[in-house]
């Protein structure tokens, strides 16, 4: 991987769904003035059926569209699990829609014509959203390879050690000396790759909710 | 000794006479004269008797003072002897004629055994005398009952034979007819011999003596009992028919064949508080009344119509307000028809008014309902249409905010990228423009005040339209063809208007031909005359067709890649607007048909539907009954 190539993939990219092109281009254009790299899409569909390049980013949809609608869409993505964040725009307030577009995750619903700053702090904003997601996602995919390497016992005692317990009453609980318990742990602190509990606490917080919640 | 004959009679007369004197004669003896007087004045009538008296006197006078045998005491013969002759004449003046009509009379007068019938006769004081055998074997009872009836000393003989309830009637009357001499004439039911009762009318008149003493009571007894069913059934049939006039929940009344009514039924008279009003009673008044009782606003009308009802002799059906009892103006619904008699002539007018104020009323919510659910209909495709003009307009809109972000962000940049910028302020034009044309398009819809209406030739519009698109026509391969009605009338319409759905309509069937081969893009435009009062045009495709005949018309429905579902939309409420109504149709062979009729309207007028809440009655003239239906 390239230095250039590489830069490119962490620039942010805004995808824009509207049905008017001269919005489209015009939106893009206000984009492109910032700095910000955008692809633009016709339709819902025509978003659909790309192929959608691994770069931060944001959705920028029209909800009223022919076809597949804004609101339709973030549905749609949200079923087959992309958590993209979207900004939607809209021809005129509709309070229900809004409600629904926010509960349903969207980072912002504005209203046409938008003021350019209004939208470049909202895609802004959005992008910022999405970098620290996938930030978060890639620590999560690293604890959670480290997790794996985890014996059984070792696990066993990961779950005691974040959950407050001490080395004594963890022994008797597993039913094993505290000496045995303690050199559990120190393994496990070692293949976790944490050096205090503190580090060790936030590793397991990162940790995806069903191996959290998953039996021992 | 019955002599039948009068010559019989008179020979044996002059017979006696002559024996009589030829005897006096003879024995020289006057009183032999005497017998030949009597006969004589019987015979003879009392002028021809006196002769007879007198020639007899003379006789005796000659035969009394014959000098042969001349006797002293002649003289108070002769004196004896006319005196004689004179009483014998008297005497037979006297009692000939009663004689006589005893002997007319004797055997003409019938037996009360002969009466046909059932007859009676009884004594001047009531007692009954006789009863005929056909009244003897109706009431069952023999000879010898008969006999013990006749002994009572009762006038109330009859009592047995009378109904019990009819009994004391028929005995006032009975004792009031002796005491006047009035004849009897009453009904009453009589027993007959198996014990059912029988109406009778029982006829009786007293039978006078020449000097007009009651002689007897003579009765006769009909049976009137079928026509006394008849008559019973007749009334109740007219009871039943007047209870059914009085019952049926109708208003009805009846006029003479001038229209003046003269009868009410019982429902009127409680409806409308009005007197029961028969013929007798001022037949004037009752027009009065009735035409008060008709709301002061219909009243001139519904007079004016009645009268020529009446004059014309034709039914008639017209709603009024009437004031019914409680005061209160009620729509009714009146229908007036003749009866005419064999020959024609109106004998009287029947008028049936039936209650519809509740049906007046509800038809008036339903039109009230009707008017709010347009209003709000309305309403709504105004949100609607509100909504797609923000659309519309929000689009270029935003498009020129973001372009003009840009514009200033390129500007302000260090260098300033003027090249970026200069090609951002050509779209910001553009958008800009795009603005101004929604702009522009909303005014034309709602500029749609009748003031901007014309008479517009369709024609030429389709004709105009067809030079705009030419170019489009040109570069999108599709051949046009029109068939356009010479003879299309002139219609009443917004030019603009008219322009813009023709164009909207030959751009989309432009731009559905854009999927099928090229050799096969045809655009059909067809105006036609639609009976006399409808205008057609028809625009057909040689496209896909329309997979949803109804939803293209709805706002935001497209099947365009670029299109907002407005076009279809606004060009029906154009047309609908105009009172024609706008429809698609999909063409058998492929190919969709858009057509639109318009009311063919040269004035103002006729563009309002004639509809007035309450209607009056000149309105409802309409609804006047034809002639053919009496």
């Amino acid at each position: 991987m390239s230095v250039a190539e590489s830069r490119t993939a962490e620039r942010p990219l805004a995808m824009l769904v509207d049905d008017d092109a001269s919005v489209r281009d015009a939106l893009a254009e206000l984009l492109n003035s910032v700095g910000i790299d955008s692809i633009t899409f016709a339709s819902a569909h025509e978003l659909l059926e790309a192929t959608l390049p691994d770069r931060p980013g944001c959705l920028v949809l029209d909800v009223r569209m022919p076809g597949l609608s804004g609101i339709d869409l973030q549905r749609r993505l949200a079923s087959s699990g992309i958590s993209i964040p979207i900004v939607f725009l809209t021809g005129h307030g509709d309070i229900a829609m809004s409600v629904q577009a926010m509960k349903s995750g969207a980072v912002d619903f504005l209203t046409k014509p938008v003021r350019d700053q209004s939208f470049l702090d909202a895609v802004s904003a959005a992008i910022a959203a999405d970098i620290a997601r996938r930030a978060a996602a890639t620590v999560s995919r690293k604890y959670v390879a480290l997790y794996e390497t985890l014996t059984p016992r070792e696990r066993q005692v990961l779950r005691a050690v974040v959950a407050g317990t001490q080395n004594k009453q963890i022994g008797f609980d597993l039913e094993i000396t505290e000496v045995t318990v303690k050199l559990h742990r120190s393994s496990m602190m070692k293949k976790m790759q944490v050096g205090s509990i503190t580090h060790l606490l936030s590793a397991w917080q990162s940790l995806p909710a069903d191996i959290r919640m998953g039996d021992s | 000794m019955k002599l039948p004959f009068l010559m019989q009679r008179r020979t044996l007369a002059i017979a006696i006479a002559a024996a009589g004197a030829l005897m006096a004669g003879i024995c020289l003896e006057p009183s032999g004269l005497l017998i030949a007087v009597t006969a004589a004045c019987i015979c003879c009538g009392w002028k021809k008797g006196l002769v007879a008296v007198a020639a007899a006197d003379l006789l005796a006078g000659a035969i009394l003072f014959w000098p042969a045998s001349a006797a002293a005491e002649a003289p108070v013969n002769l004196a004896t002897f006319v005196a004689t002759s004179a009483g014998i004449w008297l005497l037979v003046l006297v009692f000939r004629s009663v004689r006589f009509y005893d002997r007319v009379y004797e055997g003409m007068r019938p037996s009360v055994a002969d009466i046909p019938g059932l007859g009676w006769f009884a004594y001047p004081d009531g007692r009954l005398r006789f009863i005929n055998p056909a009244a003897l074997s109706f009431v069952g009872i023999s000879a010898e009952e008969m006999r013990h009836l006749m002994d009572l000393d009762d006038v109330s003989w009859f009592a047995k034979f009378i109904h019990p309830d009819d009994v004391e009637r028929c005995l006032v009357n009975w004792r009031h007819s002796m005491k006047t001499g009035e004849p009897v004439n009453e009904e009453a039911r009589v027993r007959r011999h198996d014990g059912t009762y029988r109406w009778f009318r029982d006829t009786a008149i007293a039978s006078r003596d020449e000097r007009g003493r009651i002689i007897g009571w003579y009765g006769h007894t009909q049976d009137i009992e079928d026509q006394k069913k008849a008559e019973a059934a007749l009334h109740e049939r007219e009871r039943e028919l007047r209870l059914l006039v009085d019952t049926v929940p109708s208003l009805i009344w009846l006029m003479t064949p001038e229209g003046l009514p003269y009868y009410f039924n019982k429902r009127f008279v409680d409806w409308a508080g009005v007197e029961p009003g028969d013929a007798a009673s001022g037949i004037g008044q009752a027009l009065a009344t009735y035409a008060e009782l008709i709301h002061p606003d219909d009243r001139a009308d519904a007079l004016a119509l009645f009268h020529q009802s009446f004059a014309g002799g034709e039914p008639l059906s017209l709603k009024y307000r009437l004031r019914g009892k409680d005061s209160w103006y009620r729509w009714i619904d009146s229908r007036v028809e003749p009866l005419r008699d064999e020959t024609g002539t109106i004998i009287r007018w029947y008028g049936v008014n039936l209650d519809v104020e509740d049906e007046v009323r509800s038809q008036e919510a339903l039109r009230l309902a009707d008017e709010r659910l347009s209003r709000a209909l309305r309403a709504a495709s105004l949100s609607e249409l509100s909504v797609s003009i923000a659309h519309e307009l929000n689009q270029p809109l935003q498009a020129v905010v973001a372009n003009a972000g840009a514009f200033r962000r390129w500007l302000s940049a260090d260098p300033p990228n003027f090249e970026h910028a200069g090609r951002i302020a050509e779209k910001i034009i553009r958008d800009a423009d795009a603005a101004a044309q929604v702009l522009g398009r909303i005014r034309a819809l709602f500029t749609q005040t009748t003031d901007h209406r014309n008479l517009v030739d369709l024609n030429a519009v389709i004709t105009e339209v067809c030079e705009l698109t030419a170019d489009k026509l040109q570069s999108s391969n599709v051949r046009l063809e029109t068939d356009l009605d010479p003879s299309l009338p002139a219609t009443r319409a917004d030019h603009v208007q008219m322009e813009q759905v023709v164009f909207n309509l030959v751009r989309n069937g432009i731009e559905a031909m854009q999927v099928v081969d090229a050799g096969s893009r045809a655009l059909r435009i067809v105006s036609r005359c639609r009976g006399d009062d409808r205008l057609e045009v028809e625009i057909r495709d040689h496209g896909p067709g329309l997979s949803d005949l109804e939803k293209i018309f709805d706002a935001f429905y497209t099947t365009k890649q670029d299109g907002m579902g407005m076009g279809l939309a606004i060009c029906r409420s154009i047309i609908e607007s105009h009172g024609g109504r706008l429809w698609a149709d999909n063409v058998d062979g492929g190919g969709a048909s858009i057509k639109f009729n318009l009311p063919i309207r040269a004035t103002e007028a006729g563009a309002e539907d004639m509809k007035s809440p309450t209607g009056s009655v000149r309105s409802r003239e309409a609804v006047r009954a034809s002639p053919g239906t009496a």
